[in-house]
C-alpha cells in the first residue's frame, strides 16, 4: 500500500523530504489518521500504541498524518527521533520510546476531540445494575484506584479513561487494561481479569455521576447536585465541549435528565466503592 | 428604579432547558453557566418590556411565596457579571450600587434562598479537560540542547558614503 499522505496540504513540509520507509493508514471513530515511519522495525510497536478500536483504512488518504523518524539521523544535538504532525515538529527526543510515548498521548487526545458519532469525556465508568456510574476526573485524581475497587466490589469494567457517549447518551466501553500507580506513582497496566471482574460489551444508559477526587484523610460525605451542576461537572471534563458544543450540550442535559449525581471529597477507595453500589442500589428508580 | 426594564443578551448563546435550571453556553467566551429557578426565570422574561418590580412578581408566582425586588436585583446582578444582560444594565446596575448593602441585609433574611443564583464554569480546551489543576510553580529545571540555527536575517541598510580620497 502507499504511504499515507494529507488530503490537503497548504504547503509541502521539511519532513516531507525525508525517506519514509513504511506507513499505516487507519481508521478510529470516524476519523482517517496515518503514521509514516523511517524504519520498518517500528511498525508493530506503533501499532500497539494506537486507539483503541482502530482498524486499518482502504485508502493511503487522511485527515491527520504523523511522522516518526527514528533511524538516529534525524538531528546533531544527541535527540535522535524526531516526531511531526502534519507536516510541524512536535517533538525531538532521545529514544524512540519517548517518541512512541508521545504518539501515543497525541494520537489519543486527537481521536477524544475529534471522534465522529461520540463524545469522550475524562472519566472511569463502570456497570451496575444496567446502568453506568460515571467517575468524572482530571489525571491524578484517582479514577482508575476507584474503578479498580469498584470492578473488584462486582461491577463490570468500562473504562478507567474515557466515557464514550453515543448521542442517545448511552456509555460504551473504552475498555483498556487499567492504568493503576504504584507506590512510585509510576503507572502499571492491569486488565480487569487479574481484578476478578469483567469488561461490558453493550452501552449502557448514565444512571450515577459521581464527582470525586482523592485527599487524604478526608471522609466520604456525599451529597446531591441538581442536574445543571452535574451537566457543568461533565461539561469540565468533555473533550469536544470547546469544538462542538451545539452536539455536546443536548447530549449531557439528556445524561443528567435521569440520572443521580453526587459529589464528595474521598479518601480510600475500597470502602468508598462499598458505599458508591450501595448508595446506588438506594436510589430511586429513574426512567 | 421601577421604570428600568432589562433586556437579556442572546447572542452567541446555545440554551438548554433541565426544568428548573437553564444551562447556558457561551460560544464565544467559552463559559458555562447554571442559571437556577430564580436566575432563569428572571434571564427568560429580560425582555425589554418587562420591569424589574413585574420580575418580582414573576418569580413569586412561581415560588408561590413572597418575594422581593431585592432577589430580582440579585439575580440581575449576577446575570450582568456573567455578560448575560445587554450592557445597559450593567451600567444601570453599578448605578444601584449604593443599595447593595442594604440588598444584602435583606438578601440575609430570606431564608431558604440560595444567593448563588448562577454557577460558572470557564469550559477548558481539550488538552486541559484531563490535565490536573494549576500546581505552584516548580524548581527551575537544567538548560536545555542548544537549539537549531535560526534563518538567516534580512540584508541591513546600506552604509553611509565614506570621504572623498585624496
Amino acid at each position: 500500500m502507499d504511504l499515507p499522505r494529507l488530503a490537503k496540504q497548504a504547503a509541502s513540509a521539511a519532513c516531507d523530504d525525508r525517506r519514509w520507509a513504511a506507513g499505516l493508514a487507519f481508521r478510529a471513530y470516524g476519523r482517517r489518521i496515518g503514521v509514516r515511519m523511517s524504519c520498518p522495525d517500528i511498525v508493530a510497536r506503533v501499532a500497539a500504541r494506537l486507539p483503541l478500536g482502530w482498524a486499518p483504512a482502504v485508502s493511503p488518504v487522511v485527515e491527520r498524518l504523523y511522522s516518526l523518524a527514528t533511524d538516529g539521523e534525524a538531528c546533531d544535538d544527541g535527540r535522535a527521533s524526531r516526531l511531526w504532525v502534519d507536516g510541524g515538529e512536535l517533538a525531538r527526543t532521545t529514544s524512540a520510546d519517548a517518541a512512541l510515548d508521545l504518539l501515543e498521548a497525541d494520537l489519543q487526545l486527537y481521536v477524544a476531540e475529534m471522534a465522529r458519532r461520540r463524545i469522550f469525556i475524562h472519566a472511569g465508568v463502570v456497570g451496575w445494575r444496567q446502568r453506568a456510574i460515571l467517575l468524572p476526573g482530571r489525571s491524578f485524581a484517582g479514577k482508575s484506584t476507584l474503578v479498580a475497587e469498584l470492578v473488584r466490589a462486582g461491577a463490570t469494567y468500562y473504562s478507567d479513561e474515557y466515557a464514550v457517549l453515543d448521542r442517545c447518551g448511552r456509555v460504551h466501553p473504552y475498555a483498556r487494561p487499567l492504568s493503576i500507580r504504584d507506590v512510585d506513582g509510576r503507572p502499571r497496566r492491569t486488565t480487569a481479569a487479574a481484578l476478578g471482574g469483567r469488561v461490558g460489551e453493550r452501552p449502557l444508559p448514565v444512571g450515577l455521576v459521581v464527582v470525586t477526587c482523592y485527599q487524604p484523610g478526608v471522609g466520604w460525605q456525599p451529597r446531591p447536585l441538581t442536574p445543571g451542576d452535574g451537566v457543568l461537572a461533565l461539561l469540565a471534563h468533555t473533550l469536544p465541549a470547546r469544538r462542538t458544543p451545539a452536539e455536546v450540550l443536548p447530549v449531557l442535559a439528556r445524561v443528567m435528565r435521569r440520572a443521580v449525581v453526587l459529589a464528595s471529597d474521598r479518601a480510600e477507595a475500597r470502602p468508598v466503592a462499598a458505599a458508591i453500589l450501595s448508595q446506588y442500589d438506594r436510589l430511586p428508580a429513574r426512567t | 428604579m421601577e421604570s428600568f426594564k432589562p433586556n437579556a443578551h442572546r447572542d452567541h448563546l446555545l440554551v438548554e432547558d433541565l426544568g428548573d435550571e437553564l444551562i447556558v453556553y457561551d460560544t464565544s467566551r467559552h463559559e458555562a453557566h447554571c442559571l437556577g429557578k430564580i436566575a432563569a426565570l428572571v434571564w427568560q422574561h429580560c425582555n425589554g418590556e418587562t420591569t424589574v418590580s413585574e420580575l418580582a412578581s414573576l418569580v413569586s408566582a412561581d415560588l408561590g411565596a413572597p418575594s422581593d425586588e431585592a432577589l430580582v436585583w440579585h439575580a440581575l446582578d449576577q446575570l450582568s457579571e456573567r455578560q448575560l444582560l445587554e450592557p445597559p444594565a450593567a451600567e444601570r446596575l453599578r448605578a444601584t450600587e449604593w443599595s447593595r448593602r442594604e440588598m444584602m441585609q435583606r438578601m440575609g433574611a430570606m431564608a431558604g434562598l440560595a444567593l448563588a443564583l448562577v454557577t460558572s464554569l470557564p469550559v477548558p480546551t481539550a488538552a486541559q479537560s484531563g490535565s490536573g489543576d494549576t500546581g505552584a510553580t516548580g524548581p527551575t529545571g537544567p538548560t536545555g540542547p542548544t537549539g537549531d540555527t535560526g534563518a538567516t536575517g534580512p540584508i541591513g541598510d546600506t552604509g553611509a558614503i565614506g570621504d572623498t580620497g585624496a
